[in-house]
């Protein structure tokens, strides 16, 4: 864990990372006590200004705090990110998990149900299961985290079948260990590195998502503040206050960004063959 | 160990076949042989000969459907197991027969002590709990030598070396007290000192408790020294087989002749070269027809492409699987 760690701030690029993310977490958990005003409260008299002293990101059409709203977007970003990703792993993961270790049969009938849940394009697949179950978070996060299971569950697969192959696991048969503690205990603790760090990357894919859905509008319904929402309806004030969009942008960005880069050093930081 | 005792293991006319993209071939065939408690029968030949095949038809372990046992039985004290589904083989496997593999390196799983491997056998097939498991394991670790063992089964894998690892793999072996073990070629990866030790402590664990022993190597040189009986295999069929002292004494088939004259000898002639065998073995999809050595065989005449030598006895415990008769 200490080689993860010293990967993790070894670069400029990385601690920039690291704070990114761990503001992000700060914004989602103390959204009430950061932000200066009520994200929903509008002030007909401060439409559209952009920054000031007392609105430090400006106003938006309907004259809320930019800033605010931004704070509290951290949380539709956060739980989305978190949750849409901890359902595709959920499922996806013991999936794969079980397809690669026995495979054969099982695996056949897994891996072309997880192929035709891949074969949709992505975002049109979530569109038809927000659409489906109707807008909310909690349904964006699982739109979003079905739609990543496949990702997880071929990851999965993929690292079972090396490690399943590995002399441990076959010595393991031989003394006549049960199948479920052999895929828990031999196989689980052996494709967790790469599994860590598709994490980051489902995390930042989410945020995308997340976005893209409500910018489409099927996603989280305003008045809710959620990056996505804020870069909708600023778009169609481009020309007067493009500030509107470029802040949640930005804000998606770096976060994705951030996750990118912390994902590549955890992968650094998880092999054993970049140890010294 | 008397004769008239039933062996423990007792391999019939086993035959598994190959299965690759619609092709068919028999990798092992009509492979018999018996094991008796306290025995160390070894088995050698070549890469792809089919030793490492049987120790897993024994373990129920081919990889299927690719390979399948197709004909022939494996009679361990009474129960074909062959017949047995992988639920009940499951029950025998490291509780009444365990095998030790090649790569001590790779055999021990990175992420676990030391200790909790040695344990799990004694866990799933004794009931044991942790604590107790543990202690076992701290006396089998002691019995194949490894000092200070109650404090290195807090160790990782990577902690060990070599000899350590395997003496671990040798000490999971025989948690359950098992009445067969499979060496399969347990000292290639050692250093020649190491390897010694990892055999007497083999030998002396079987002849101390009645232990039938399978030791699957390409070494000669092991065979003559720790093995009782010995099993020549060729192309996944049986060509010579007897007492130690019998086949190297007087071996019969001219592949066991061919194995002995590139031994490397301390006392032989520097000057004097090592014959190797002419040709290659083959692989399983172009088996030669007749006997598969007689492309490789000084002695080949007309029968022996035309007809497969049968597996006969022509002295007292002593095999040969060869048409040639001078």
């Amino acid at each position: 864990m200490r080689d993860v760690a010293v990967r993790l701030v070894a670069g400029p690029l990385e601690i920039v990372s690291l704070i990114v993310i761990l503001l992000l977490v700060a914004a989602a958990v103390a959204a009430p006590l950061l932000a200066p005003f009520d994200p929903a409260a509008a002030d007909g008299f401060n439409t559209l200004r952009g920054p000031s002293s007392r609105n430090l990101l400006g106003t938006d059409f309907l004259g809320r705090d930019v800033l605010s709203r931004l704070i509290y977007g951290a949380q539709v970003t956060a739980a989305v990110a978190i949750g849409s990703v901890a359902i595709s792993i959920l499922f996806g993961v013991p999936l794969g998990l079980v397809s690669g270790y026995f495979k054969g049969l099982t695996d056949t009938v897994i891996m072309r149900f997880i192929d035709a849940l891949y074969a949709f394009p992505p975002l049109l697949l979530s569109l038809v299961l927000v659409a489906m179950l109707g807008p909310s978070m909690y349904n964006v996060m699982i739109a979003v985290g079905v739609i990543m299971i496949p990702t997880f569950c071929r990851l999965a697969r993929a690292q079972a079948l090396v490690v399943s192959a590995q002399t441990y696991v076959v010595a393991a048969q031989t003394i006549g260990t049960p199948a479920h503690r052999i895929i828990l205990w031999h196989l689980w603790p052996n494709i967790a590195a790469p599994v860590i760090v598709q994490l980051t990357i489902g995390m930042a894919w989410a945020i995308l998502a997340e976005a893209a859905l409500s910018y489409l509008g099927v996603g989280v319904r305003p008045p809710t503040p959620t990056w996505g929402v804020m870069l909708a309806e600023g778009f169609q004030y481009l020309r007067i206050n493009p500030w509107l969009s470029f802040i949640p942008g930005m804000a998606i960005f770096l976060t994705v960004f951030a996750l990118n880069i912390l994902g590549d050093a955890l992968r650094d930081g998880l092999d054993p063959r970049l140890r010294n | 160990m008397t004769v008239s005792e039933p062996p423990l293991l007792t391999v019939e006319g086993l035959t598994t076949t190959v299965s690759v993209q619609g092709r068919q071939a028999h990798a092992l065939d009509d492979v018999s042989f018996q094991v008796r408690k306290g025995e160390c029968v070894a088995i050698v030949g070549e890469s792809g000969s089919g030793k490492s095949m049987t120790a897993l038809a024994i373990m129920g372990l081919l990889p299927e459907p690719q390979v399948r046992a197709t004909a022939g039985s494996i009679r361990f004290d009474g129960t074909d197991l062959l017949t047995l589904n992988q639920e009940q083989m499951r029950a025998f496997r490291g509780d009444r027969i365990s095998m030790i593999f090649q790569e001590p390196m790779t055999s021990l799983n990175p992420v676990f002590t030391i200790g909790h491997q040695i344990s799990e056998p004694l866990i799933y097939h004794k009931g044991l709990g942790r604590k107790a498991a543990r202690k076992k394991a701290a006396q089998l670790l002691a019995q194949v030598q490894v000092a200070d063992a109650e404090h290195r089964l807090s160790l990782y894998p990577h902690q060990f070396s070599g000899g350590m690892r395997q003496r671990a793999m040798i000490a999971t072996g025989l948690a359950c007290d098992p009445e067969l073990m499979i060496a399969d070629e347990p000292t290639t990866a050692l250093d020649v000192t190491i390897q010694a030790q990892i055999l007497e402590i083999l030998r002396d664990l079987a002849r101390g408790r009645g232990m039938g022993l399978i030791l699957i190597t390409h070494s000669l040189g092991v065979v003559a020294r720790y093995a009782d009986t010995v099993i020549v295999m060729y192309a996944g069929r049986v060509v010579e087989s007897g007492p130690v002292a019998e086949v190297f004494g007087r071996p019969k088939h001219p592949y066991t002749r061919g194995l002995m004259a590139c031994v490397p000898t301390m006392d032989g002639d520097l000057e004097s070269a090592l014959v190797p065998i002419d040709g290659q073995p083959s692989g399983v999809f172009d088996r030669p027809s007749g006997c598969a050595f007689h492309p490789r065989c000084p002695l080949a005449f007309d029968r022996c492409w035309a007809e497969t030598p049968p597996l006969e006895e022509f002295r007292p415990g002593h095999h040969k699987a060869c048409w040639a008769d001078e």
